[in-house]
């Protein structure tokens, strides 16, 4: 029988503590905040500078608990991710080449470490070309060694054919960092599979991931998904705007209301009901000197006669355990809350959920596409610039936009 | 004074309509280079849905800028379309890049942006112009029938709600007066203030609606009976209604202090800069001199209700007993 640890008489400390803060469950926020609340303010929050800070002293054991729940809600949190195939035609199958993928040998979970698979994924068939893919993995690392809580993840793909659309799409729910490989491989092996069969053009998915935009669109695909879907989703708020300089590969100009952010900034969080007017969102020559880390937005929802509001949280997330930031972590949505106004069922609420899941998936690839045909057509109009004389070219009128909706 | 408007023989003489992003979306204009086609039958509607109903709200503003009236854009832009009538096309261009420079909160949805030029509204004598503003930011949904020969199907469609204006606003060609409706800027309220720039007009819809509150604040800070009654028998006394008149039959019951502290108060909840000698007839505000002469406070908690217009209380004695308090009441009724 293992020894179980009485977590309200725990004070870790030393080397343990050091391990557990610097594995990639804890983040820099946790230490951050737990240093705080101990009277040390440190201006980077860097775990190279907060973990031997933090080290060096005694947590108490709520404090320990704290980063420990914290970690645990925030992986516990489904977290989704989209991308698509094109179908080589509209008349195609996709539940055998699944069902041969799943029935093979293939195994996503594969050389991830300190898991265990408690539900293998089983494909079902939906009859409106819609398969889902579930799973669930036991975490038995730190928080068993820690805590001898057993802490379970759960994953899902989900794959349909909507309509007529000439595409597969795909909406990857994950949970903790693993569950966010597994669900990596589970969709990588699928796109073999029907390529393989012939079903799709190629078994390249494709993704909105952060290289994808060039520097200014990034944070303007970002602003406008404030604009919702149709009637369904409309905005009620943007709560909150973490920007961040990490990835931004252009140095700041000298021009003093940038300038300031030199080695100062790395993330800064801007809330408040004004955010729309401070200088660094409002205007347009900025975009290039940051990107948005994280957004999290209300929006008012309905669907037939339930309304309410949901709160969603956008950012780009990787698998990728690299230290340095990986330019091809993939946008990411959240549920963070969802506040119907009337009492309603469990069922009713899992319906709801998932409609706004698909509401949020069409906006953000609308508002993708649309990022991706405005560059198009102002690389056209620059190309017949180019061509037509070798004049000064003459810069495109700001104000007239064709509609794209 | 309110501008009376006679809007019997108001036509629409020019309709242009552009579509306005939203800036912070940086979502972009679509401008059209040509008036919009219109029939006498849209007419009826463009007059009866959205120039009546933000001129008979009674909302009057007055076009403001910070130094020159001249720099408002809204003045600048309707003056030379009433100076010259081609000038119209242009000038809403302006007008609508000038809205998406505005629209910079996110919640401002983007949305056609109507401008029309309207005739032969009058005032007293006067035959004046008015330009409408009216942006649509969000489209009702309604139901249609389709024939469909075997059956008659229901289908859904989105249009512009004439119900209730969204975002209004109409220019006249005199004075700087501007009257604005926006039944949804709670939250955004760019309309009014970054768009058209205007500040309320002092009219005597407004000073009913302050004199009235400075009345009833001031009848709450008097604190004895007998003292309030004084106060309600000045008031009703007048004719002739001031916030200078109000400070000066209030003077015996409340401090200067107290009167300017509400006064300051309701000019910035309403948004006035207020003219103390504006005045409104009593009769205009019987309603709320109604309400303070009628209720006298007794204690704390404890009010009287006198609704019989023939009855008047003329004293009241308010004595502490060891159960708590006695009041003798005289009550008379007038003509007796």
């Amino acid at each position: 029988m293992s020894k179980q640890i009485d977590l309200k008489g725990l004070i870790p400390s030393g080397e343990e503590l050091r391990i557990l803060l610097n594995s990639h469950h804890i983040s820099d926020g946790d230490i951050n905040s737990t240093l705080k609340e101990k009277g040390v303010f440190c201006g980077n929050s860097d775990k190279i500078i907060s973990v031997p800070l933090l080290t060096a002293m005694l947590l108490t054991s709520d404090e320990y608990a704290k980063i420990i729940d914290n970690s645990i809600s925030r992986s516990s949190k489904p977290k989704n991710k989209i991308s698509s195939l094109e179908l080589v035609g509209a008349d195609v199958d996709l539940n055998e080449p699944l069902k041969n993928l799943f029935s093979s040998k293939f195994n996503p979970f594969e050389d991830i470490p300190n898991i265990e698979v408690t539900k293998r994924p089983n494909p079902i068939f939906d009859k409106n070309n819609i398969v889902r893919i579930k799973y669930e993995i036991k975490r038995k690392d730190f928080s068993k060694d820690f805590l001898k809580r057993e802490i379970s993840f759960e994953g899902e793909v989900l794959v349909q054919k909507k309509g007529i659309d000439l595409k597969i799409e795909f909406l990857s729910t994950h949970t903790s960092k693993e569950t966010e490989t597994i669900n990596q491989r589970i969709s990588t092996a699928i796109a073999k599979e029907l390529k393989n069969s012939g079903v799709v053009q190629s078994d390249i998915e494709s993704k909105i991931i952060f290289s994808a935009f060039e520097e200014i669109e990034r944070v303007r695909f970002f602003k406008r998904l404030t604009v919702g879907q149709g009637a369904f989703l409309t905005l009620d708020n943007v709560n909150e705007m973490v920007i961040s300089r990490e990835a931004s590969t252009i140095p700041l100009p000298d021009d003093p209301q940038v300038s300031w952010m030199n080695q100062t900034v790395r993330h800064m969080t801007i809330d408040g009901d004004r955010l729309h007017s401070i200088f660094l969102i409002s205007d347009e020559k900025y975009y290039q000197y940051y990107f948005i880390d994280n957004m999290i937005l209300t929006y008012k929802y309905e669907f037939g006669t339930n309304t309410g509001q949901v709160k969603v949280a956008f950012f780009f997330s990787s698998s990728s355990r690299k230290k340095d930031f990986d330019r091809n972590s993939e946008l990411t949505f959240e549920i963070i809350g969802i506040k119907n106004e009337t009492n309603t069922t469990a069922t009713v609420k899992k319906n709801l959920e998932s409609d706004i899941l698909e509401k949020v998936r069409i906006l953000i690839k609308s508002e993708y596409e649309k990022i991706i045909k405005e560059r198009n057509q102002e690389s056209k109009v620059l190309e017949s610039n180019e061509k037509s004389s070798k004049k000064k070219q003459k810069q495109p009128d700001l104000f007239v936009e064709s509609k794209n909706d | 004074m309110n501008t009376l408007l006679d809007l019997g023989a108001a036509k629409v003489k020019k309709v242009i309509v552009h579509h306005v992003g939203n800036k912070f979306r940086d979502e972009g204009v679509m401008l059209s280079d040509a008036e919009s086609e219109h029939d006498a039958t849209l007419d009826d509607l463009l007059l009866k849905f959205f120039l009546a109903p933000v001129v008979n709200s009674e909302n009057e503003y007055l076009l403001n800028h910070e130094s020159d009236i001249n720099l408002n854009l809204i003045k600048h832009y309707s003056s030379l379309v009433f100076k010259d009538e081609n000038e119209f096309v242009a000038a809403s261009v302006a007008v609508a890049k000038h809205l998406y420079i505005s629209s910079t909160h996110p919640n401002i949805g983007g949305g056609e942006f109507i401008e029309i030029l309207y005739d032969g509204i009058r005032i007293n004598d006067l035959e004046i112009q008015a330009i409408g503003l009216f942006k649509i930011e969000a489209k009702n949904s309604y139901l249609d029938i389709k024939n469909n020969h075997h059956a008659i199907n229901i289908v859904e469609k989105k249009g512009i709600s004439v119900d209730s204006i969204q975002k209004g606003a109409v220019v006249l060609s005199v004075d700087n007066t501007v009257f604005i409706v926006d039944n949804l800027g709670k939250k955004t309220k760019y309309w009014l203030d970054s768009f058209i720039k205007a500040i309320p007009k002092n009219t005597t819809k407004k000073y009913v609606q302050i004199l009235g509150s400075v009345t009833k604040a001031i009848a709450n800070k008097i604190s004895l009976p007998q003292e309030h009654l004084n106060f309600s028998e000045a008031l009703a006394n007048e004719d002739i209604l001031s916030i200078n008149k109000l400070r000066e039959i209030s003077s015996p019951f409340i401090e200067k202090n107290n009167f300017d502290s509400i006064v300051d108060g309701i000019g910035v909840k309403s948004g006035l800069v207020v003219d103390a000698d504006f005045s409104v007839e009593a009769q205009k505000l019987s309603k709320q001199v109604k309400q303070v002469i009628s209720k006298t406070s007794i204690s704390k908690g404890v009010n009287i209700v006198v609704t019989e217009p023939d009855l008047k209380i003329s004293s009241i004695d308010v004595q502490d007993t060891e159960f708590g308090l006695r009041a003798i009441i005289d009550i008379k009724k007038e003509g007796v």
